[in-house]
């Protein structure tokens, strides 16, 4: 019966089309800034030249801020799924005192602002002596992405079927055995998507790292806000286009992996 | 966020345990007391380092007083700054539902292959940087931007979006839009099609269809939508500094200034406890009213 | 006149024909089914009815008004959906009120005719609750009163019992046919239940690929299928591959394996293919019958034993109704003996639909 159900009117067809225009615009004309011959900001009516792409390799401060938050989204990300996949085993799969509690505490990041988080993390650091260090900014950055990853984690333990696991269990197999054999895998899905959005999550994240990053340990948010404080060029279009662009390979990587609406979600 | 409720209702009714279990604190004890030191130590450092007092030539002063939140309660400057910052949170909120509930409703309408790539489109810069999509409209609305150039040809105005309120709700609604649509997405998800189809049947106009069979049916996508971009708003720093700098200052971006111009921890710390504040009660408020009117009709069922 | 015509449907999509040439007439009060396998048309044919799919060739005509371009919102046709869509977040009255809404009927009219509605369906009690809080039976009844408060000219179910529980089901297809007849509408209902088809309705509609395969009344379409299809999906048979021949004295012979049967047909001398149902088979002691047999196989259901046996032509079923007396073993050697009369003579090519049974179809090259 529903093959065929209204299709959309003309008018809804020029709504999506300027809604997608207007997301779609600020990002289509950092690329063309990015690609100008000229010295200043412009659009390349005079031809394409890549002088920018080139100008971020004489601009440590970007490799080395790229290179930071590269590395720092990886370890927390992987952190992240370390405390996640238990934590939504024990939630999802027993009842105890104090269940609903601890789930408050690991999705609460999601409801303090990041800049009370950056506040007080930068307080907390100062005062044990380790602020500015990389391990503290993994620290931090941990804390912030848990609860996505613990989101999608828990809606693939809550969904699963534990007859498998039974059945594992019925035809010989040990606890860590079925676990590893037929939970794990199942489950695989919601964790590699966990901690792939984690790791977007910790590579963009900028008002908590504001507080905590030093200048000798910045990440690329930070230093582009830094710099953009103090002018705006073609050059950090050029590395913005960078991050376009990988943005959109990790996108569409996740979509044929799992569904970008599910893991957006938390369904994963 | 509004999804943060619905997960503290037990998912299954098992036979309660006698013994006490320690598996489950096993498997997430290390996490949860990471967490609870991670997040309580800090937060309770900084309620304390808001009871300090300041003053600009001795610098932090240890006494415990409640001077720094009587400046941010009374003074006028504040009022403007936290007045602006949850202004913007409704104006956004609203203008994010005028559109990204009916584009969520086009899309899911949309023929297969334009379907993906229209949900791609409108839900991938999500992930791409804030900071990359805020330059984006600052190229956009500075003196020379596009949209700039096409607002002095059309006599609108001949000056730049920049530094205004109606730059900072362009900006803040881009970054957060893609929140409404998913979130009403999703609740489009869950929606029988052939719901449309029987109040068609029974006579409905499409408007009637769409005003009393669908959006009902979405609203709770809506409401928890609204919830995320509202708080996601107020509590925004990146759009704010860069569009509205420092002349449009909102809660965070005053928060940094105390923090990293003036130096003035107490005070920034105070601001941050306000926000963090009114943001719960926002968020506890909104859950209740949003639960207590959904339970019976559209519960988890 | 006919009540309701339907001349020449068809329905494409692209180079895929989902429904080509659907031509019924039916007349008021009648219950007709489509019948089918998933993938044959008869849902497009519901939709396109209903207004939800717009036809590529054709007429629907309703008491004399042409249908085709109407809009479903005002075509006032009842729908009973395979989902239900109830509206999940109205009251069951506030569901069946509203399609009285639409048409601006308010105050004791309004509510006298909800009451109605669901008393019906003997749903009188559930007025203030939720369809979450109902099951799928009571949905049912809702989705049914819901589609019949507003007095449809017309009433439309798509696989209306799909989801429900075996014993439900039955219960619910008697059930639905009293309300039908009693409130005299006009019923289309689509189903791939062969049983649901025969067991409610006036006339049986089989289609197979997007094509009307044959019209009948339900006994018809069980004891006379057209073809080997149609007696394959209406029930359970037995096909048997054989040849007609006209022997010296002028009479038709039907050649099945060693058997030489007399039959009443006119001598065509070709292969055919003969139905014979299971249930019309008798397993008698040996040199009774016209055939030997071996059981087999054997299944107790209840009511009936259900017996596979091997003959000269190839493994049989053989239903015999459970009169209390023991059972033939597997192994054991009978025969199998059935009346001439039971044997329904099939072409082996599927042949075009007889205009006869669908009034005024045209030539189905």
């Amino acid at each position: 019966m529903y093959r065929n159900l209204d299709r959309n009117g003309p008018l809804a067809l020029v709504f999506n089309a300027l809604f997608l225009l207007f997301l779609l615009a600020p990002l289509v004309v950092v690329i063309l800034v990015s690609l100008t011959p000229e010295g200043y900001l412009s659009y390349p009516t005079n031809g394409v030249s890549l002088r920018w792409f080139r100008a971020i390799l004489d601009n440590p401060q970007f490799i080395d801020a790229f290179y930071n938050s590269a590395v720092l989204a990886v370890l927390s990300a992987s952190l992240a799924t370390l405390i996640a996949v238990p934590a939504a085993l024990a939630v999802a799969r027993y009842r105890f005192k104090g269940r609903d509690a601890l789930t408050t505490l690991f999705l609460s990041p999601l409801m303090i602002p990041q800049i009370v988080l950056g506040v007080a993390f930068l307080r907390f650091f100062t005062q044990l002596g380790v602020s500015g260090t990389f391990a503290s900014l993994v620290a931090a950055h941990v804390i912030v992405v848990v609860p996505y990853t613990l989101r999608l984690v828990l809606a693939s333990v809550v969904g699963l079927d534990r007859e498998a696991e039974r059945a594992a269990i019925s035809l010989g197999a040990s606890p860590w055995t079925s676990f590893r054999r037929v939970t794990l895998p199942m489950i695989l899905p919601g964790v590699t998507g966990g901690w792939m959005l984690a790791l977007i999550m910790s590579f963009d994240e900028l008002t908590m790292t504001v507080f905590v990053a030093s200048p000798g340990n910045t990440t690329l948010p930070v230093q582009m806000y830094n710099y953009i404080d103090q002018s705006v060029d073609p050059l950090i279009a050029s590395v913005s286009a960078v991050i376009i662009l990988i943005t959109i390979a990790f996108m569409l990587l996740i979509d044929r992996l799992f569904g970008l609406d599910k893991v957006l979600t938390g369904k994963g | 966020m509004a999804e943060v409720s619905s997960l503290h209702k037990p998912t299954a009714n098992r036979a309660p345990r006698l013994r006490w279990d320690a598996r489950p604190w096993l498997l997430c004890g290390p996490g949860a007391v990471f967490f609870l030191v991670m997040l309580g130590v800090p937060l309770v450092m900084t309620v304390v380092l808001s009871l300090y007092g300041f003053s600009y030539t001795e610098g932090l002063i240890e006494t415990r007083t409640l001077a720094s939140y009587r400046e941010a309660l009374v003074d006028p400057y504040f009022h403007e700054i936290f007045l602006r910052t949850y202004a913007l949170g409704v104006g956004v909120t609203l203008i994010c539902v005028v559109l990204g509930a009916p584009e969520a409703y086009v899309i899911s309408k949309l023929r297969p292959p334009w379907r993906t790539i229209c949900l791609l489109a409108a839900l991938g810069p999500l992930l791409v940087s804030v900071i990359v999509r805020t330059l984006g409209w600052v190229l956009l609305l500075g003196n020379h931007g596009l949209v700039t150039e096409a607002l002095r040809f059309v006599g609108l105005t001949d000056r730049s979006l920049m530094y205004t309120h109606t730059g900072m709700v362009i900006a803040l609604v881009h970054v957060f839009v893609p929140f409404m649509v998913i979130s009403v997405w999703a609740a489009l998800k869950k929606v029988d099609p052939a719901t449309e189809q029987a109040a068609l049947s029974l006579g409905a106009s499409k408007f009637t269809m769409l005003r009393r069979v669908v959006l009902p049916q979405v609203l709770p996508g809506i409401l928890s939508g609204s919830l995320i971009v509202f708080a996601l708003t107020a509590s925004a720093f990146a759009t704010p500094a860069i569009i509205g700098e420092r002349r449009l200052k909102v809660a965070a971006t005053a928060i940094y200034d105390e923090y990293l111009s003036t130096s003035n921890w107490p005070l920034g710390a105070a601001l941050a406890m306000i926000l963090l504040v009114l943001n719960a009660l926002v968020i506890f408020a909104y859950n209740r009213l949003v639960e207590r009117r959904y339970r019976k009709t559209l519960g988890e069922a | 006149m006919s009540y309701l015509s339907l001349a020449g449907l068809s329905k494409r999509y692209g180079d895929f024909t989902a429904v080509e040439d659907f031509t019924l007439d039916i007349e008021q009060g009648e219950f007709v089914s489509l019948l089918g396998p998933s993938g044959c048309g008869k849902t497009t044919t519901l939709s396109m009815i209903a207004g939800f799919t717009t036809p590529t060739s054709g007429r629907i005509e309703m008491a004399g008004t042409e249908l085709s371009r109407v809009p479903a919102n005002k075509r006032g046709i009842g729908i009973v959906f395979q989902s239900y869509a109830l509206f999940p977040h109205m009251t069951v009255s506030e569901n069946v009120r509203f399609g009285l809404d639409m048409r601006r009927i308010k105050g004791t009219e309004c509510t006298q005719r909800v009451a109605d509605a669901l008393e019906l369906v003997r749903m009188g009690g559930f007025a203030k609750r939720y369809p979450r809080e109902l099951s799928g039976g009571q949905r049912q009844r809702v989705a049914l009163a819901r589609a019949l408060v507003i007095r449809p000219p017309l009433l439309l179910l798509d696989e209306p019992l799909s989801n429900l529980d075996a014993k439900l089901r039955e219960e619910m297809q008697s059930e639905l046919r009293q309300i039908q007849q009693r409130v005299g509408t006009t019923t289309i209902m689509v189903t791939h239940d062969q049983s649901e088809a025969l067991s409610m309705s006036d006339r049986v509609v089989v289609m197979r690929d997007g094509r009307m395969v044959q019209v009948a009344d339900p006994l018809q379409t069980y004891e006379s299928p057209i073809d080997a299809f149609v007696s394959g999906f209406v029930g359970k048979t037995n096909l048997l591959e054989g040849r007609l021949v006209a022997d010296q004295a002028g009479r038709t012979m039907l050649h099945l394996g060693e058997l030489r049967l007399e039959i009443d047909a006119a001598s065509r001398a070709a292969p055919v293919s003969v139905s014979l149902r299971p249930e019309k088979l008798r397993l008698v002691p040996i040199g009774q019958g016209r055939l030997s047999a071996r059981v087999v196989g054997r299944q107790f259901a209840g009511a009936a034993w259900h017996y596979r046996v091997e003959t000269g032509l190839g493994e049989l079923m053989v239903n015999a109704p459970n009169l209390g007396a023991p059972s033939h073993a597997n192994g054991e050697r009978v025969d199998v003996d059935w009346p001439l009369a039971a044997m329904h003579l099939l072409d082996t090519e599927p042949r075009p639909l007889d205009p006869a049974n669908a009034a005024g179809a045209p030539d189905h090259g």
